[in-house]
Formats: C-alpha cells, structure tokens, sequence
C-alpha cells in the first residue's frame, strides 16, 4: 500500500520569479532583489519546541489555527506523500486533516503523546483510511471511517507515548523485528517490497510486523503501570 | 478459540490496522471480534505507529506547497478563526453523547447556534479605522511605511502598519480609484525576506468605494508574517490571484 520511496522534496513554483522578480525593479529598483531576497533555505519546523498550538486551536485564539499549519504542515505533507503520491489527492487530504485538526484539538492530552503524535496519528489515519477506501470492494465497509473513530484519551489508551521509553523499548526488540521496523517506518517501503528485500514470505512480514507492535504496547503498558503510583 | 485467543486476535488484528495492512476478510473478523468480545480498539496501536512514524521522518522536511499553505490559511482566515459564529465547534465528549442519543445532539446544536449568535453579536470586531487606531496606540513594535501610487497610479497614497507581535496590520488608502467587485479586485503582497525567498505572501482582496474618501483595510495575510520590507497592491480578477503578473501595480510601500 505504502510507496517505496520517501517524500519527494517538492519543489515551490517560482511564483516570485515569473510574476514580480521578473520586474522587481519597478518595485525597489535596480540590485535590489538579493537584499529583498536572501537565497536561505526555508528552515524546517521545531517539532521539539514545546510550546503547544492545540490548546490555542481549541481556544479558538486568534490565528491559532494559522500558526499549527506553519509548525505541522510540513509533518503532515510529508506523512500524506508516503502513502499518497497524486498531488492533488494528497492536497485534499491534508486540508481534510488540518479540518479533523481544527475539530479535535480539544483532545489532544499532553500526557498521553505530543503534539507531533498526536497530529502524526490523525495524519495516518485518515492516510490508511484514504488508502482503503480506493482499494474497497462496492458495498463493503465495515471498519468505520477514520474521521467517526474517537482519538485515544487516558482511558482508552494504555499506554503513555514517551519518546526515550518508546525508543527504549524499540531497541529491546529482537534483531530480526528491528530490521522490519527500520525497513517499513524509516525506508517506507511496503510489505510486499520488504518481503522482496529479505526473502521472507509476505505473511511473515506481517505477522512479524504485527507482533512487534504488540510487544511494543505490552513493553510500554508495563512502563505506564509501573509508574502509577498506588494510592495511600 | 479460547477467550485468550481471541484476545490475541483481537490484538494482532488492532496491530494490523495501525500499520495499515487489514485486508478486507480481516476487517470484517475485526469488526465481528470487537463486537463479540465488547471491547474497543486498543488505540495504543495507532499512538505506537505514529510516534514511530514522526520519529522517522527526516530532520528537513519538505515545507507545504506554496498553492496549498496558501489554500490552508486562507480557510483558517475564514473558518478556523475565532470570528466565525457560523461555526459551531463541535467537542468530542459531546460528539459521543450525539451518537447515543441523537434528539440531544440536535437540542445541544441548536443551544450553542444560538450561544454563538449572541456572542458573535457582542464581540463583532470593531470597524478598521477604530481597530487602526487601537493598534497605533497598543502595538510596541510597530512598523510604518508609506505608498506610492506607480505608473497610472500616480495620485495613490497612504500608509501601512504592521506589528509582527500581533500578526495585524491595516492600510490606509487614498487616491486609488473605485474598482467594480464583479470586474477587478485589488490585491495586497507583502515581502518577508526571512519567510520564502520565492514568493510574496498573499496579503487579501480589497474593494475601494467610489466616494473618494481615504479607507482603511485591513491586513489578511495568509502566512505568519516577520518584518514585512514591502507591501505592494496590485489589481486583479474578483477574488485575487495565486501569483500575480504585475501586470496593473497600483502602490508599493518600502523600506
């Protein structure tokens, strides 16, 4: 389902080239377009800054919203261009999730994730959910549409998403999960392309794949547990 | 299957849909487990999956489209901001409380509608010319510049005022002839050299009156704006353009 190959750099239209650059000098004169214009790299988000949007964007503060598209756009895009590679798909479907975004900030539960996550999960969702519903036979759907299936809260998630325990708890898988891990998060690549790759059967990959996520959870719901502290 | 293998089940097949791989026979056995054993999805999975998956994207990430951050946060402008009394905020805890009992949903609808008028009622925001003034008066890193009407423009003139702070400004314009909505429209850029050195960032659409008298617009800029160095207004098709040709440059205020 998955694309074998990362986001592609997009590359932004010269919009300033063919419309004003071309005459920039009836706006600020001659040699004036590299002071206007320093060619500096566009500088990616701070996904560690910790000073959350969500809250703001269920507040319904003033450009709240317009603020979590500058910081999260890029991860959301490229989340959406690992698995969709029609542009203007992936275009209407980073809208629909910025949409979900705006409604459900009020959700979102610091203790539980970050924010990253916390959109990164959204962003997979409606992601997969896009995904099978193109692959859907007419007239079956069981599994409800993403947008319909409540985030996790503190209740139904039984664990606490904490980067050091997550990464802690990667590393203590076996070394032949790990490399499946490594294989379809970090390279992107599909089942069917990883199982080209190691020469494992397909069900294995995804058995394999399966199961370490469970071992993840369970790995990670023993942290969250030992960390409650019994009451007095 | 015992109880503990269809717990098992259930896990494997939860796990299967965080990483996107159901086939279409085990989304129904997920649906009949999950219905069988009354229990939700473990929404660890999907939590697990995308922390995974943030955390292996590259440090640089792409930066959105131009075309569709501009698309993005000209709906925010209209839809997600706070002045939107059409729009009725829908929290989750109530959305869950609707699905149980619909006739609740609709009374608890129709309460925040009218909630919403009322207070879109009390808090309108005030006219631009009083806003303009409010923001002279409390901005602290106020920039100022002033227009000059170019080439069949000439008797265009103002001034703008901007606070990266506050992410407001307004423009206050005189001499620019009235322009018919149905015909053309004109169009606010601004230059942020520190944003995108590709592109100037759409700053709205505005009408001019006939009545000659100076007005004062309003800034919509449709990106977060830092140290703007130019403003320029252009005339274009009703409803703006993604990228101007230039080819009617109506005022440039710079640096």
């Amino acid at each position: 389902m998955r694309s074998s190959t990362r986001c592609p750099r997009f590359q932004i239209i010269p919009v300033w080239k063919r419309g004003f650059t071309c005459d920039t000098t009836s706006f600020f004169g001659q040699n004036k377009q590299a002071e206007y214009f320093p060619r500096q790299p566009v500088t990616p988000p701070d996904l560690t800054v910790r000073n959350p949007i969500l809250p703001l964007v269920a507040a319904g503060e003033s450009r709240a919203m317009n603020l979590c598209i500058d910081r999260y756009g890029p991860l959301v895009w490229g989340i959406v261009r690992r698995y969709i590679k029609v542009s203007a798909e992936a275009e209407d479907l980073v809208q629909e999730v910025f949409t979900e975004i705006w409604k459900k900030a009020a959700s979102f539960n610091p203790a539980l994730a970050s924010e990253a996550t916390f959109i990164g999960l959204i962003t997979r969702r409606r992601a997969i959910d896009f995904l099978r519903r193109q692959g859907r036979q007419p007239g079956f759907e069981p599994l409800a549409a993403a947008e319909s299936v409540p985030l996790p809260d503190k209740q139904d998630a039984s664990i606490v998403c904490d980067p050091e325990a997550v990464k802690s708890s990667v590393a203590s898988l076996p070394a032949d999960t790990r490399e499946l891990f490594h294989l379809f998060f970090d390279n992107g690549f599909s089942h069917p392309e990883i199982a080209e790759k190691t020469g494992l059967p397909l069900g294995t990959v995804k058995t394999r794949l399966r199961r370490g996520l469970i071992t993840l959870r369970d790995q990670l719901r023993r942290v969250a547990h030992s960390n409650i502290q019994p009451a007095s | 299957m015992t109880p503990s293998d269809l717990n098992s089940r259930f896990d494997e097949l939860c796990a299967g849909r965080a990483m996107g791989d159901l086939t279409m026979e085990e989304e129904r056995e997920l649906v009949a487990l999950g219905t069988q054993l009354g229990i939700p999805s473990d929404s660890a999975f999907e939590l697990l999956a995308a922390a995974l998956e943030v955390d292996s994207l590259p440090d640089a990430l792409a930066p959105l489209p131009a075309r569709l951050a501009a698309r993005l946060h000209q709906w925010a402008d209209q839809t997600a901001g706070p002045n939107s009394p059409k729009i009725i905020r829908p929290e989750i805890p109530a959305w869950k409380s609707i699905f149980r009992n619909p006739a609740s949903g609709w009374i608890a609808a129709a309460a925040v509608l009218m909630l919403s008028l009322l207070l879109a009622q009390k808090d309108s925001p005030p006219p631009p010319a009083q806003a303009e003034s409010r923001l002279r008066a409390e901005a602290t890193d106020l920039i100022e510049r002033k227009f000059e009407g170019l080439g069949d423009f000439k008797q265009a003139g103002g001034t703008v005022i901007w606070s990266d702070s506050r992410q407001q400004g307004y423009m206050t314009l005189r001499g620019i002839p009235a322009n018919d909505p149905k015909l053309t429209q004109y169009q606010l850029w601004l230059v942020d050299p520190t944003r995108d050195a590709e592109a100037p960032v759409d700053g709205g659409v505005f009408d001019i009156p006939a009545d000659g008298s100076p007005v004062v617009v309003p800034i919509a800029a449709k990106l977060t704006l830092s140290k703007p160095q130019a403003f320029v207004i252009t005339l274009e098709q009703p409803g703006g353009v993604v990228k101007s040709k230039q080819e009617k440059v109506v005022a440039l205020a710079k640096n």
